[in-house]
């Protein structure tokens, strides 16, 4: 597989390199040749704790084209009237999510789901979405722009836009060397959005410099923290009868802390599986038993990140607590072995809650390389 | 000079395709399909199933590792690594037909010989069981279920997941009455390896279907004995106080699994 993806890389760059061949006409766009095209190869420091990252062999990072993304993720241009971009949406403040149940797009529409973190999302493997549904982070960025609640742009007026645009042209050819403005396409554009996104790597809260030891600090975690770990994980150093959370069976996935499950934790009510207002993974596969799932996302940050659930519909962490602790609504696709009364008291409940607080990487959310470049 | 630049390439990538034909041993192509059953019946996921003691069971995700897959060989034929590990996961099983579509996977370039039998190790082997395998290549089933698998708590990968429902109040009806139950041993300490012995003989020319059996009835009842579900201190396996729990459940793979004809 390798060796063929590497012959279709090499023959794809053959064609490319015979192009400027038929290049030259005004009509057809504008010859990029003269600018220099010597893309740096960046390569990514994975912190400990997270896994490999798949990054596609016809996608290499570079300095060029992670900040040719970074440009058009905060870019209105890529909008129908240039009042929305990514950052619309995914607010670096906020872990890259925004804080409305439902984020409004071109003309103030409302989409129907919330917006979701962009964090660590290079590293997951089991589909992006709430239902899963792209199956890449260059599919993903692809959906977006058409989407009429979100960019509601059609790609090929976007692509007139950065073909005439001074800056972008140059950018493009430096990313990926193009050699005509007529080669700037929305494949290029998402590609280097998705350089963009791989870059959004966190590992640096509190939990991460104790677990894997970055910091030699005691005190990291208060005992409280603590003690919300081990209800996280069900881990009963002290005895059966401690208190256990069930969390870390959809919420871990070691660093990640997604298991990057589909599953359907109990928020919404139904009499039957056919009944959930927003049938998540089940609309995609068509299996009824999917109906009600949605991904299990990474909770690092999470403290930012509210409201919560795929429809926003859970307001506060606290109460994200209270629902689990409830046990939520059955339906028979709901895995009751986690998703159970808990039991836990209220000294558990704060204490599993501080423990999310200790996720948060506050030198993510402030990093110079994914602030807005044009501020 | 572009275009000889074009025709280099195309050389090279002919080239580089060379290494497949080399001469080799004798050898063949050995598929290994596994079924899930339970009490022999193909396993359908969200089906209610009798359990020992007449009430009913019924599954949400059944799926497992196993590593150092190996034949045996009979002396002559030198044993043969067929795969270090592999993850088999039943979540298709919605209906009978997917059900009795085994999962497969397929090795080719086996020696050809005689060999005596199979063995698998249930789980991850201790070498691989660790956060390091996180980052291995993304074909590498370890990396794959890494997140849905690995257990940071333990530093160590699920080997089994067996979860459902049990109708704790035998009524008939699932609900949240009833037992929820998540078997997830794991740990080097529930390794467990299994040996089938039966006449594989590889012939030049024919690929050799090995059709394994994964009953997970049997990881629940052993010499007539169930797993009391009704228990709640065996509804799951996450806690070090579960081991003996998660010991026994995992040693039960022995009878679980077969070699079908
Ligand atoms: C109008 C708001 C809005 C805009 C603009 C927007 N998004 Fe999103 N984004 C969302 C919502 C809502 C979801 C979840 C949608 C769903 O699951 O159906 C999402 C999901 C995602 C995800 C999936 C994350 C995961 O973990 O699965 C990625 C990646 C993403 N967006 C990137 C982008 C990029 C790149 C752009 C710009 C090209 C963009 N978004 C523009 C609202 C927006
Ligand atoms: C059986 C799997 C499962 C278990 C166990 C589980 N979760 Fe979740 N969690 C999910 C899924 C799935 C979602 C998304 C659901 C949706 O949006 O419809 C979610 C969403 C969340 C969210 C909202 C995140 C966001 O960005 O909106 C938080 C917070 C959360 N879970 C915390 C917890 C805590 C704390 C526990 C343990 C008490 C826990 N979860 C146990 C599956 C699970």
């Amino acid at each position: 597989m390798k060796k063929l993806s590497f012959s279709l890389l090499l023959l794809i760059l053959g064609f490319a390199a015979c192009k400027d061949d038929d290049g030259g006409d005004p009509v057809l766009g504008e010859d990029l040749t003269n600018i220099t095209f010597d893309p740096k190869a960046h390569t990514l420091t994975i912190p400990p704790g997270l896994p490999s990252m798949d990054i596609p062999a016809d996608n290499p990072l570079t300095d060029e084209g992670i900040e040719l993304g970074r440009r058009l993720f905060y870019d209105p241009i890529l909008s129908k009237d240039s009042t929305i971009s990514c950052s619309s949406c995914h607010q670096l403040k906020y872990s890259f999510n925004d804080i409305s149940a439902f984020s409004p797009g071109v003309g103030g529409l409302l989409g129907n789901r919330s917006s979701m973190s962009l964090i660590n999302i290079g590293f997951q493997s089991n589909g992006m979405f709430w239902d899963g549904r792209a199956h890449s982070i260059e599919e993903q960025a692809l959906g977006p722009v058409e989407n009429p609640l979100e960019m509601a742009e059609l790609w090929k007026d976007v692509e007139v836009k950065l073909r005439r645009h001074p800056d972008y042209k140059k950018r493009f050819r430096q990313a990926f060397g193009i050699d005509n403005t007529m080669d700037i396409t929305k494949e290029l554009a998402v590609k280097a959005i998705a350089q963009f996104e791989r870059t959004l790597i966190s590992a640096n809260s509190r939990y991460d410099k104790k677990k894997f030891q970055l910091d030699p600090n005691p005190f990291l975690l208060s005992d409280l923290e603590a003690d919300g770990q081990k209800i996280y994980y069900d881990d009963q150093q002290g005895g059966p009868d401690d208190p256990k959370g069930h969390c870390a069976h959809c919420h871990d996935g070691n660093a990640l802390f997604t298991s990057e499950v589909y599953r359907n934790n109990a928020i919404t009510q139904v009499a039957t599986l056919n009944d959930f207002p927003d049938k998540g993974l089940g609309a995609i596969t068509g299996n009824l038993t999917d109906n009600g799932m949605f991904k299990s996302p990474s909770l690092r940050n999470v403290v930012l990140t509210a409201p919560y659930m795929h429809d926003g519909s859970i307001q506060t962490l606290e109460e994200v607590i209270e629902h689990y602790n409830s046990g939520g609504h059955y339906a028979d696709n709901v895995i009751t072995g986690s998703i159970t009364q808990l039991n836990l008291s209220d000294y558990d409940k704060m204490a599993l809650l501080a423990f999310l607080d200790a996720l948060t990487d506050t030198t993510y959310y402030s990093n110079p390389a994914f602030q807005n470049p044009f501020q | 000079m572009k275009k000889f630049l074009f025709l280099f390439l195309i050389a090279a990538t002919a080239f580089s395709c060379k290494d497949d034909d080399q001469p080799s041993t004798p050898s063949t192509t050995v598929n290994i399909n596994f079924k899930a059953v339970y009490d022999g019946a193909p396993l359908v996921l969200y089906q209610a199933l009798d359990y020992p003691g007449g009430k009913q069971i019924r599954f949400q995700h059944f799926n497992f590792f196993v590593s150092n897959i190996t034949l045996l060989g009979d002396g002559a034929t030198p044993d043969h690594l067929l795969s270090e590990v592999e993850f088999f996961d039943f979540e298709g099983n919605l209906d009978i037909a997917a059900a009795q579509t085994a999962l497969s996977r397929k090795y080719e370039k086996v020696p050809l010989g005689n060999y005596t039998g199979v063995q698998i190790d249930f789980g991850v082997p201790a070498s691989l069981n660790n956060a390091d395998s996180g980052k291995l290549d993304s074909s590498n089933p370890l990396r794959q279920a890494f997140s849905s698998h690995f257990w940071s708590d333990w530093g160590s990968f699920i080997f089994m997941k067996s979860e459902g429902i049990y109708d704790l109040n035998g009524d008939g009806v699932f609900n949240q009455s009833d037992q929820g139950f998540e078997h997830h041993p794991g740990t080097n300490q529930v390794l467990t390896l299994v040996t089938k012995l039966k006449p594989i003989i590889l012939e030049g020319g024919v690929d050799f279907d090995l059709n394994l059996k994964a009953d997970v009835f049997k990881i629940y009842v052993s010499n007539g004995v169930a797993l009391d579900l009704s228990n709640p201190d065996n509804k799951d396996t996450q806690e070090l106080t579960d081991m003996p729990l998660a010991i026994d459940l995992m040693s039960h793979w022995d009878q679980a699994c077969s070699i079908e004809d």
